[in-house]
């Protein structure tokens, strides 16, 4: 295998497929930047001129811009507050504050090199994976799987904040939100209200947007001034390099959060980046998380860019695409005379290991890239926001419409966003409801299954007792920890 | 030096705004002069419905066909795939149907998931394929597998398992539906487990012992399948089959060596299958899989418009790289214009009263489904 993988790497490096490459990274930086443009929109942008490309030179295109738009999202997160894509909405919570403090250069000097250095490890978990990727995956059942969305959910309790009693009516809230459309199991529309926009149920984007974006937009009026309060940008780009450097075995497990969740097929990965933030809020010792912690910036930017190598490992060999942006990727293969399966280990080989090699390259040009542009960008920050809100509004409503290209999306975003402003006026943490919504569907799906398939039987399947144990741990631990941290009343807020 | 820089900041947002306009899709909505009296396609643009998502098996399926309507319909228009994904088809198909111009410059592709919900008249169905004129046909097919250790003792003893076969489906209106009615005519005691995302979830967990009877479309089955079959875990039990001219079911002609249902039934129960779950078995096939996705243009569309775009499909199908090319998208299978198609679709789309009145009994009383709620 390596010596295949030595092959890959020198078609990959072929000029004429480099060049490929880089215009995928630069479309892909450009698509995580702006907030509302999302993977699945930048995905379905080039799927057009995919067709008949040699596999390699097509493969390096797509792969080269899934590997960094969660390394360009971060820009809008730090600066101003809004996701990029729904996969960086935790470098929010504390990449803002710090912004805010003026030290935006060094939260994204820490961010872009952990993207790189959890893209990196995505690539070689993807690598060391391929050999044992079916015993693994198929050692995931519908107990299983229903288990673990439910870890996912009492994640939601750890990012409560103050409160747990809000953060679980939250998650509730967002439970009821996902619930909205046709349901996974039964052939029967819930809350459609007679409409056919709603029987697919409110999209992911829409919901993401609205809750963070729109609140911020009405501070920004009501509050005037920039987003910095100091007039100068500091320049800290090798400060937060070294702040990463400093915290490197926080960055090593959130990586590996992000690649076993990616790993995972159908467990959603959009919730990566707040189980890696929940992780880390657990696991740091004397952390002022919410705050402008910089290791709350370091967690999540480690773990959304390791989640694309974890996540290829399904849609390439089983064609279970773990999110919109890899079903749009299986359907490239296709359109490039690919199929995905088993074959992508045996005839396909090189291709597999070229978008390996792909993802490793275009995750640290990508960061790179990204360096470059700190400076012209940060200075977003201080433009006063009444001035800037007019072009966010565009960028997010014309994001909003993107989703599906019908006016519901722009309704849905209004009616999510008002709910999202009422949220923080009433200090209800966000994070839950969020979780709660992507969680919705596997959840039901799962339980459905379980139940429609093994009766109560598998309740005592011992990989789902394990699961069970580590969820009673994670939620007592956690109120114990509350009660005994008189620190944690003063940190926890969202 | 300040205002400078708060200019370039306005500048490049100002950019990005456009570049975001320019990103969505253009409609070729078509003015009035449309098509009227042109003679070819020159300079026109066709707008190509999918009422799917990017990158789904329809949407390859149609981008894979746009660069050969350009090729061969005189005037080589422009041709641009539009997604309308929604309501498994019907959002997209219902547009097409009530908004878009009839001028011979929008043009349709309908799959499996729009031509089930029609026949079985689903309330949420706005169009009315009668009213449009098909283009292109394509066909798709699948084979029901199992595991090898139950159809070890051969298949009479197979099909009399009671309470342990286990079914991994997606919905039971979907192409689901043919599979099940196919256990419904051996007689099957199948317990259904419904809810699966998708094709590729339900073969994984037919691969870790969660279901132990699974189907496949062609491409998947050849690509994911035969491996196992190959290596002992799984064995093949039949293909679902293809309607030919006369209604009769035949063999798939991708799986020439795997039965098919009739045949089956025939060696077990010693005589022809007959009553209304056959039939409805039969309409299903013609309905989901001999025509499994169909290309459309509106039946009122200029008579000019509609004879060219038909010159452009018997042009098509006598391109020697569209044959070659197709093997992977189309799976081999050959596709259908003109009279023969006109045949299949009359054909299969008009349903008995009967039949589908039994298809519905069904879904109502196995899946507690109610057609008119949909």
């Amino acid at each position: 295998m390596i010596e295949s993988a030595v092959e890959a790497l020198f078609i990959v490096l072929d000029p004429s497929r480099l060049i490929y490459m880089f215009l995928g990274i630069c479309i892909g930086v450009v698509v995580g930047l702006l907030p509302g443009l999302s993977g699945t929109v930048g995905m379905s942008l080039m799927l057009p001129f995919v067709f008949g490309l040699e596999p390699y030179v097509g493969m390096a295109l797509l792969i080269g811009m899934i590997a960094v738009i969660h390394t360009g999202d971060t820009f809008p997160s730090i600066l101003l507050g809004i996701p990029g894509t729904s996969g960086s909405q935790a470098t929010i919570m504390d990449g803002f504050p710090l912004s805010k403090k003026g030290e935006a250069s060094r939260a994204m000097g820490a961010a872009f090199f952990c993207s790189m250095v959890g893209g990196v490890i995505g690539g070689i978990a993807l690598y060391l994976t391929i050999p044992f990727a079916r015993p693994l995956i198929t050692s995931f059942s519908s107990p299983e799987l229903f288990m673990l969305t439910m870890l996912g959910l009492s994640m939601a309790g750890l990012l409560a904040g103050k409160s747990p009693l809000k953060g679980i009516i939250s998650g509730i809230l967002g439970l009821l939100i996902g619930a909205v459309g046709s349901a996974p199991a039964v052939p029967e529309y819930r809350y459609t209200f007679d409409t056919l926009y709603l029987t697919q149920g409110v999209s992911l984007p829409v919901v993401a947007m609205a809750i963070f974006a729109f609140p911020i937009i009405i501070t920004m009026l009501t509050d005037k001034g920039s987003v910095s309060s100091h007039a100068k940008l500091q320049s800290g780009i090798l400060k937060g390099v070294m702040d990463a450097l400093r915290n490197k075995f926080l960055v090593f497990r959130s990586a590996v959060i992000g690649v076993l969740i990616g790993f995972i097929p159908g467990l959603g990965g959009s919730v990566v980046d707040w189980i890696a933030y929940g992780a880390g809020q657990k696991t740091v010792k004397d952390n002022y998380f919410g705050k402008g912690d910089i290791r709350g910036v370091i967690a999540p930017e480690s773990a959304n860019n390791a989640k694309e190598g974890g996540s290829l490992v399904p849609t390439l060999l089983f064609g279970i695409p773990g999110s919109g942006t890899t079903a749009i990727l299986l359907g490239g293969l296709t359109l490039m005379g690919l199929e995905a399966g088993p074959k992508m280990l045996s005839a396909d080989l090189s291709v597999t290991l070229s978008i390996v090699w792909t993802l490793v390259f275009a995750n640290v040009f990508g960061a790179l890239l990204c360096m470059i542009l700190v400076r012209p960008i940060s200075k977003i920050s201080l433009v006063p926001g009444e001035k800037i809100v007019p072009f966010l509004l565009i960028l997010l409503v014309v994001g909003a419409y993107q989703s599906t290209m019908s006016w519901g999306d722009l309704i849905v975003f209004v009616i999510i966003g008002l709910l999202g402003y009422v949220m923080t006026i009433l200090d209800w943490p966000r994070p839950p409801l969020l979780i709660g919504f992507v969680l919705a569907l596997p959840a039901e799906r799962y339980y459905w299954i379980s139940i429609e398939r093994y009766g109560w039987e598998w309740i005592t399947n011992p990989i789902v007792i394990v699961l069970a144990c580590v969820i009673i741990v994670l939620l007592t631990g956690g109120t114990i920890m509350k009660r005994f941290s008189k620190d944690y009343e003063n940190t926890g807020g969202v | 030096m300040n205002l400078l820089k708060t200019f370039y900041v306005y500048f490049v947002l100002i950019f990005t705004c456009f570049f975001l306009l320019g990103c969505n899709t253009l409609e070729a909505t078509g003015t009035d002069q449309g098509n009227k009296e042109g003679h070819s396609y020159h300079g026109e643009t066709i707008s190509f419905i999918v009422p799917f998502q990017a990158g789904g098996g329809t949407d390859v399926f149609a981008r894979f066909m746009t660069p050969y309507f350009s090729k061969h319909i005189e005037g080589e228009p422009r041709v641009q795939v539009e997604n309308i994904p929604g309501g498994a088809s019907i959002t997209g198909t219902n547009e097409y149907a009530n908004s878009r111009p009839s001028n011979g410059l929008n043009i349709l592709t309908s799959s499996a998931s729009s031509h089930v919900p029609f026949m079985l008249e689903q309330s949420s169905v706005d169009y009315n394929l009668d009213n449009f004129t098909p283009l292109i046909g394509v066909p798709s097919g699948g084979v029901v597998y199992t595991k090898a250790e139950l159809a070890a003792e051969g298949m009479e003893n197979f099909l009399s398992l009671e309470n342990e076969l286990f079914y991994a489906g997606i919905s039971p209106t979907g192409l689901d539906l043919v599979t099940l009615l196919s256990f419904e005519v051996l007689e099957m005691d199948v317990k259904a487990v419904l809810g699966y995302e998708g094709r590729g979830p339900s073969r994984v967990a037919f691969e870790q012992g969660e279901s132990n009877i699974d189907f496949q479309t062609t491409s998947a089955y050849k690509s994911s399948v035969e491996d196992l079959v190959e290596e002992g875990r799984a064995v093949p039990l039949y293909s679902l089959g293809q309607i030919d001219e006369n209604g009769d079911l035949i063999r798939d002609p991708q799986f020439p060596d795997l039965p098919t249902i009739e045949e089956i039934y025939m060696d077990i129960y010693g005589e022809e299958p007959s009553g209304a779950a056959w039939d409805a078995y039969k309409q299903t096939v013609a309905a989901s899989y001999t025509l499994n996705k169909v290309i459309w243009v509106h039946d009122d569309a200029p008579e000019n418009s509609k004879e060219l775009l038909r010159n452009g499909m018997e042009k098509l199908i006598k391109d020697s790289n569209f044959s070659a090319d197709s093997e992977e998208i189309l799976e081999g299978y050959d596709t259908y214009i003109g009279d023969e198609l006109n045949k299949y679709i009359e054909q299969s789309f008009s349903i008995s009263p009967e039949t589908k009145k039994w298809i519905i009994d069904y879904l109502q009383h196995h899946f507690d489904i109610d057609i008119k709620k949909l």
